[in-house]
């Protein structure tokens, strides 16, 4: 190596990338225009998924269900880091009769306050409105109220299984979901008005975005064994689970694809950018540079266009991700409208991941470096003499 | 002193084989200005790229100072070469992307010559080549005569034994011509340096000594 080295080549390479002016830019456009693009279609995969989840789970269930609670455990003992709500529900089984018509249903008695808080639910009504607390209301879906033949405003009775006795609730409003768990056999009242049966109570835990399942399923198990459950979305849920991870197969593949094509676009553009430079090699060649230093200084160019247009794409693709997650979203709502799985909203936010930062400047660089290679071994590979008939 | 004995080349190309160069048996002693002439297809560039390892002959010997160039690994021989030897092409010598200053300097980084020592020198070679103020231009702000000019100072600038150079005043009028193998013969004269010369140029043999003759890769004279 030359006395001065890398730091030399460093800048030998530095005044080569400002010198070359147009074609650096050229070049870098290009680099950062792929960089952000790739970042900014990873974080739309990922919001697609937080999409698919939020929209199922923020319809009722919750990302994680706790069941059996005694009562001596309160919902705010649930509220740990990662948690932004903790809704409490009381299931009663029993039949729910409208005229001579009656049907097997779970009764859930909630907070009404809190469901239209944390849940979507009340975007599903069609008819009426949601129960009101301390009003004897009861929110049925369309089907159950047309099996019934009942309609809002008309009183429906409520017979318990457990201990027996009945209660009549006046129909506050319908709704309609296209999921059958919540369509066919639950309906909703205000928890006040349930008798109590001294049955424990279930929690629907609403996560804040980002927050996994797991961590705090695990945390939760510490502290309450059984025989109070806990179980995630993904269990209670598996087609869900499923569905987001062919969604995810899908989206890789499109990525990688994308990728790929940009991957081999960056690399043959740095194919170009270097061999344009072949007879200065064949010089440097001539004058004593090994070719050790001449694929030092290969690198050396590659890298530091890519540090630059990678940060410059990187900064891009981010605001690019935060603008559109910021205002709103991408409304896809026009083609999710009968997707189960967009019940709630057909909004895409992008969401940055660590995946999304890093990969579209790794397969950058990646790739320039691959394509610095034939270059560079063209230059060991040769004589100084061949290297300048080249050009 | 440089020495050649029955040093051959063929190419292999799309003509079947040339033979560039055959059986060349030469010297030159140190301190010399040589010249060698011929018409064009001779096989001038080819033995002067053989002399300096910027190509491998496929027979013979070529002992440069000592050195058997021919028999050097890719390392040594760069090392060699940037420490020996000072090359000046027809055309397209300088790095397009470094200034004058920059193209001058990198032989002597190359040594290991650094701070005010390889600025000094840079400044008195500008002033040698009559550049005084062109050390931050960039080559393509040079015309023809300039840039060899700039190619002779960068050549000879960390003081190499051996400056070979292949027709460097072809693209040149015959007055900056003349001025250029003058400026190589008084800088590499200074420090003692051996010069190699191929030319067409006939004006040169005032100059030169010896100059051998090429015919078919063939040497047919040597005159002086
Ligand atoms: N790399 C090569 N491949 C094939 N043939 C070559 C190669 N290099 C040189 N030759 C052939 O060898 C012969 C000598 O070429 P060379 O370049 O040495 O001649 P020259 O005397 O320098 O000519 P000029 O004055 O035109 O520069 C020519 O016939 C040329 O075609
Ligand atoms: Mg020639």
């Amino acid at each position: 190596m030359t006395p001065g080295g890398a730091a030399y080549w460093t800048r030998i390479a530095f005044l080569f990338l400002v010198r070359s002016g147009r074609a650096t830019a050229a070049l870098s456009v290009m680099v950062i225009t792929a960089v952000a693009a790739l970042i900014f279609l990873s974080a739309l995969a990922v919001g697609v998924k937080d999409a698919m989840l939020r929209n199922t789970v923020g319809l009722f269930s919750g990302h994680v269900t706790g069941y059996d609670l005694p009562d001596s455990i309160q919902t705010q003992d649930l509220v740990v880091q990662g948690v932004d709500a903790v809704l409490k529900r009381v299931y009663l089984p029993g039949v729910l009769t409208g005229g001579r018509l009656s049907q097997p249903m779970l009764l859930c008695g909630i907070d009404p306050e809190q469901e239209t808080a944390h849940t979507a639910l009340k975007m599903k009504i069609s008819e009426g409105r949601y129960p009101l607390t301390g009003q004897r209301e009861i929110l049925v879906s369309r089907d159950v109220a047309q099996t019934l033949g009942a309609r809002v405003g008309d009183r429906l009775r409520f017979s318990f299984q457990t201990g027996g006795g009945f209660l009549e609730y006046s129909v506050s409003g319908l709704y309609h979901t296209g999921l059958d768990a919540l369509d066919r056999e639950m309906a909703f009242c205000p928890l006040e008005t349930m008798p109590d049966k001294g049955v424990p109570w279930s929690a629907a835990i609403f996560l804040t975005g980002g927050v996994t399942a797991d961590a705090i399923l695990n945390l939760y198990r510490q502290h309450w064994p059984e025989p109070v459950r806990f179980e995630s979305w993904e269990t209670q849920m598996p087609d869900l689970r499923q569905l987001i991870d062919l969604e995810a197969i899908s989206m890789a593949i499109v990525i990688f694809l994308v990728f790929g094509v940009v991957a081999i676009g960056i690399a043959c553009s740095f194919v170009i950018f270097i061999i344009r430079n072949m007879r200065e090699y064949g010089i440097m060649r001539a004058m004593g540079v090994t070719t050790a230093e001449i694929s030092a200084l290969i690198v050396a160019k590659v890298t530091l266009m890519n540090l630059v247009a990678c940060s410059v794409g990187l900064l891009i693709g981010m605001v690019a991700v935060l603008v559109v997650a910021h205002t709103g979203g991408i409304d896809i709502s026009a083609f999710t409208s009968h997707n189960r799985y967009f019940a709630v909203s057909g909004v895409i936010i992008p969401r940055l991941t660590a995946f999304s930062l890093w990969a579209p400047p790794a397969t950058s660089l990646l790739f320039s470096l691959l394509a610095a290679v034939w270059p560079a071994v063209m230059v060991a590979r040769k004589k100084a003499a061949d290297i300048l008939r080249l050009i | 002193m440089i020495q050649l004995s029955h040093v051959t080349k063929t190419f292999r190309s799309g003509r079947g084989q040339v033979k560039a160069v055959t059986d060349v048996s030469l010297s030159v002693d140190t301190g010399r200005f040589a010249a060698i002439m011929g018409k064009s297809g001779a096989g001038k560039s080819t033995l002067l790229n053989c002399m300096g390892g910027l190509e491998m002959p496929d027979g013979g010997e070529i002992l440069c100072f000592g050195t058997p160039i021919h028999r050097l690994r890719a390392g040594k021989l760069s090392l060699f070469q940037r420490r020996h030897l000072g090359f000046i092409f027809q055309r397209g010598n300088l790095l397009s992307y470094l200034t004058v200053a920059e193209n001058i300097g990198m032989p002597l980084t190359l040594n290991g010559i650094a701070g005010k020592v390889r600025d000094d020198r840079i400044e008195a070679l500008l002033a040698d080549i009559g550049l005084p103020s062109a050390a931050t231009a960039l080559p393509h702000e040079l015309s023809g005569g300039e840039t060899q000019r700039v190619s002779v100072a960068r050549a000879i600038a960390h003081h190499p034994k051996l400056l070979l150079a292949d027709e460097p005043t072809a693209n040149l009028d015959t007055a900056t011509g003349q001025r250029i193998v003058q400026l190589m013969r008084d800088l590499g004269q200074d420090h003692g340096c051996t010069i190699i010369m191929a030319t067409h140029d006939r004006e040169i043999t005032d100059i030169a000594d010896p100059i051998i003759g090429l015919k078919d890769g063939q040497v047919v004279r040597e005159e002086k």
